[in-house]
Parts: C-alpha cells; sequence; structure tokens
C-alpha cells in the first residue's frame, strides 16, 4: 500500500501533538537542564517517527512514544540505566507507617491548600531532590498515568520492583515537604 | 483487616492496582474504619495537588516549532530512499542491499563522529550564541549531589593575576556525555567549564592517556578554540576557551 509521507507525518503530528505537554514535562523532570531536556526529546521524537511503520493504529500512542523516550534519556545518560539495574533491595519507607516526622505530616494533611499555596516554588525542589529512579517512576506514574505494568515495561524492571520504588518517591516527597514545612515554620 | 494492613495498600489502592480480592477487604475495611478512611482521602488530596504542580509545564510553542522543522527536514532524504529503491530493478538485489547500506551508514555517520570534545566544543559555542541559558542560581538534581568540587567551585575574584568571574552553571545531558557545565569569564573572555566523572566518560581512555602524559594537566589545540583538563581522580576538569586558562583551571584542584 502507497501511503503518502505527507498523510503518514500528518497522522503522526496529530497523534504527537495530544501529548505534547506531557513528553516535554516529563522530560524536563527528568533531565532537569531545559536545553538537554529538548534535545533528548526530539532524538526521541525522530527516532519514533522513523519507526512509525511500526505503530499499531488504535494502540496507545503515548505509552508508544515513551517508550522512545525513556530510551533516549537513558542513552543521554548512563547513570540513570545503571542506577535501575543496581535496585535496591531495602524495600524502606512506606508512606504511611514511616513518617517519624508524623506529627508535622498531620498538619499538612490537615491543611493542604494553605500549605501548597505556601509551598509552591518548592515542590520542584522536591522532586529535584529524588533520585532520577524516583523521580521517573512517581512521574511515569502519578503525573503520567501509567499502569504499574507499563511502567515495569518501560524500564525492564519486575513489577514488585517498580512499586518499592514509587513507595519510597512517594515517602520522600512528603518527608521533604514536613522538611520545608519546619523551615518555613508552617509547622514545628 | 487491620489499620496497618491496610495502610500498607494505600499506593496500590491510591493507583486502581489492587487485585479484585484485596480491593473488597480494603474497601469493606475503610466503610467501617474512620482513621484508614479519612487518611487515605488526605494522601489521595496530597498526591492530587502534587500532580496539578507539576503538570503545570507546558511545551512552549517554540520547541514545538522546532519539532515540525526537524521532521519536515527527515522526510526529504527518506523520501529520496524510497524512490530509489524502487527504480532498481529487482535483478539486482545486491546492489540494493548495498546501496541501502550506504544509506544507512551515511545516515548514522554524524551521531557517532561526535568525539566528546567535539561535544564540549559545541555546547561552549551554544552558549556563545546564547542557545542556551546558565542560571546563576546553581541547584543541581540529586544525582550531581556527589561531586564534591561543585560544592567548592572557584569563585569570583583575582586569581594569579585573572579576573575570574563565575557566572552559573547548569547540568547538561548531551549525546554520550554528561556532566555539569559551568560557565566563568577571565579576563573579560567567557570560558565552559566542564566537569565530567570519570565513570562516565566514553572516550576517557584517549583523555588519560593525554592527562597522564601531562601528569595530570593536558591541552588540546582546537583551532580557534583550546581545549584544556584537568585530572582531580574522579573528575575531569575540561575547559573550553579562546583564553589561556590554566590558573583558573589550577584552582580546581585546590578545593
Ligand atoms: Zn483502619
Ligand atoms: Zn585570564
Amino acid at each position: 500500500m502507497q501511503e503518502s509521507h505527507f498523510d503518514r507525518k500528518k497522522e503522526f503530528v496529530a497523534l504527537l501533538s495530544a501529548h505534547r505537554d506531557s513528553l516535554y514535562r516529563f522530560c524536563l523532570h527528568v533531565i532537569w537542564d531545559k536545553n538537554s531536556a529538548e534535545d533528548v526529546l526530539q532524538e526521541a521524537i525522530l527516532s519514533a517517527y522513523k519507526n512509525f511503520g511500526h505503530f499499531q493504529p488504535g494502540t496507545n500512542f503515548k505509552a508508544w512514544m515513551f517508550s522512545f523516550l525513556i530510551n533516549k534519556i537513558f542513552d543521554s545518560n548512563k547513570r540513570f540505566k545503571k542506577e535501575f539495574q543496581q535496585v535496591n533491595s531495602s524495600q524502606g519507607l512506606d508512606i504511611v507507617e514511616h513518617l517519624e516526622k508524623e506529627e508535622a505530616y498531620i498538619s499538612i494533611l490537615e491543611n493542604p491548600s494553605v500549605f501548597f499555596e505556601r509551598m509552591d516554588a518548592r515542590i520542584k525542589s522536591a522532586l529535584l531532590a529524588l533520585k532520577p529512579t524516583e523521580r521517573m517512576v512517581f512521574l511515569l506514574r502519578s503525573v503520567e498515568g501509567f499502569t504499574y505494568k507499563e511502567i515495569a515495561q518501560f524500564l525492564d524492571l519486575p513489577i514488585g520492583t517498580v512499586m518499592s520504588h514509587l513507595s519510597r518517591s512517594r515517602a520522600r516527597l512528603r518527608e521533604l515537604l514536613v522538611d520545608y514545612a519546619r523551615e518555613t515554620g508552617f509547622v514545628r | 483487616m487491620r489499620c496497618q494492613d491496610s495502610r500498607r495498600y494505600l499506593n496500590p489502592y491510591m493507583d486502581s492496582e489492587l487485585d479484585a480480592k484485596t480491593c473488597t477487604d480494603i474497601t469493606n475495611h475503610l466503610a467501617v474504619c474512620e482513621a484508614c478512611s479519612k487518611r487515605f482521602a488526605q494522601e489521595q488530596e496530597i498526591e492530587k495537588r502534587l500532580v496539578k504542580r507539576l503538570q503545570r509545564e507546558k511545551m512552549p510553542d517554540e520547541s514545538w516549532e522546532v519539532i515540525l522543522e526537524r521532521l519536515n527536514a527527515y522526510d526529504s532524504p527518506g523520501r529520496r530512499r524510497v524512490r530509489l529503491a524502487w527504480l532498481v530493478p529487482a535483478a539486482v538485489v545486491p546492489v540494493v542491499t548495498a546501496v541501502l547500506m550506504l544509506f544507512f551508514l551515511w545516515g548514522k555517520a554524524p551521531d557517532n563522529t561526535n568525539s566528546w570534545s567535539a561535544t564540549l566544543q559545541e555546547m561552549h559555542g551554544k552558549y556563545l550564541k546564547q542557545e542556551i541559558s546558565i542560571s546563576p542560581g546553581l541547584s543541581w538534581p540529586q544525582e550531581f549531589q556527589g561531586l564534591t568540587v561543585l560544592e567548592h567551585l572557584p569563585q569570583s575574584g583575582v586569581i594569579g593575576g585573572h579576573d575570574v568571574q563565575l557566572l552559573g552553571g547548569r547540568p547538561f545531558y548531551a549525546k554520550d556525555i554528561h556532566g555539569a557545565h559551568i560557565v566563568y569569564t577571565c579576563c573579560n573572555t567567557p570560558a565552559s567549564m566542564f566537569i565530567l566523572r570519570k565513570e562516565d566518560m566514553r572516550d576517557l581512555k584517549r583523555a588519560q592517556r593525554l592527562l597522564d602524559k601531562g601528569k595530570g594537566f593536558a591541552v588540546v589545540d582546537l583551532g580557534n578554540m583550546r581545549l584544556s583538563m584537568i585530572d582531580l581522580k574522579e573528575v575531569v576538569v575540561c575547559c573550553i576557551s579562546s583564553h589561556e586558562t590554566n590558573t583558573l583551571l589550577t584552582a580546581f584542584s585546590r578545593t
């Protein structure tokens, strides 16, 4: 079948444009530097476009696109890949059980709107303080809405490992929130 | 189900990833336990607010334009390749294969021939052309925080007779290398300093040979620029500048 390049590209761009913000913010939040993030994203999009013939219409384009993006991120930074391979067996940190700062945390839970209003600028610093593995898993699950199974496939990890990364990153984020709340006198 | 057990499932509960049996157990527990049901709702609220904050980031239109341009540029050679394959008679399959392979190799070449020194030079060039911005407040992602050299960067002032200004820095991830990119001016000439972990350096052998020969210090002439390097055990600090920056570079070793 001789479908013209023009139509194929139009189709690709249409699918892509629906996810442009997702792809951009994921890349930016993982890589952090805007210029590098844009370079990596462009490479990922080009390589997906080259392989667009293999995309099965009707399947999840966002997931398909993210698999290219994650590969490019790993290519651009060997350290990320390495960290995923050195899976930490200590499960550690569970959101609820853990938090030794429980009392301070409770006051955040009780007044979320005041807290988030005041902490707005610090949310990104909290994310920055997570390890790349924790950051990626959290972003993929919570911000981009992928399932555990999809994340496990992206990162080539067992589902259980994805779950422990996720639980650790959520616990770490909350710990950091408590630290900021202390610093700013929101809680004692 | 006890409260402690139910709370272990908070994550998969929030993510709708519970199996049917556990889901029923949790729902039943939440129906009768006010403490847990309150806590689960609160946690979901926190999560929702975090996510909302992080979703605020949008792709700028300029970035989208660049992507569209690159897709357009990619299409032209691609079309030629297809037409060529159509024109060649089926009898000369080996020739077609050879031609396609050539195209394949040719298409791949630019990425691979780029050595790290060229990449660093390119990044310094981008800074000079103001294509990349350097933030004065140096904040580093977690994966950089083990680099002690970043915590003790040479500061602005007169160093060995050179007027040094620290302008700022950023993490970078380019091609096969990543590290920290710090920009200074030395005697009013911009100088990009790149801090690279040795374990991440792909061309380490070549760099190491140069560094060993120069007892931990090496200079490579790049035409209008020079690349100078200093070996600091775990990291190598590379400098790209048109200025002679040995003094600034040695200041890194004193940290
Ligand atoms: Zn309970
Ligand atoms: Zn100077």
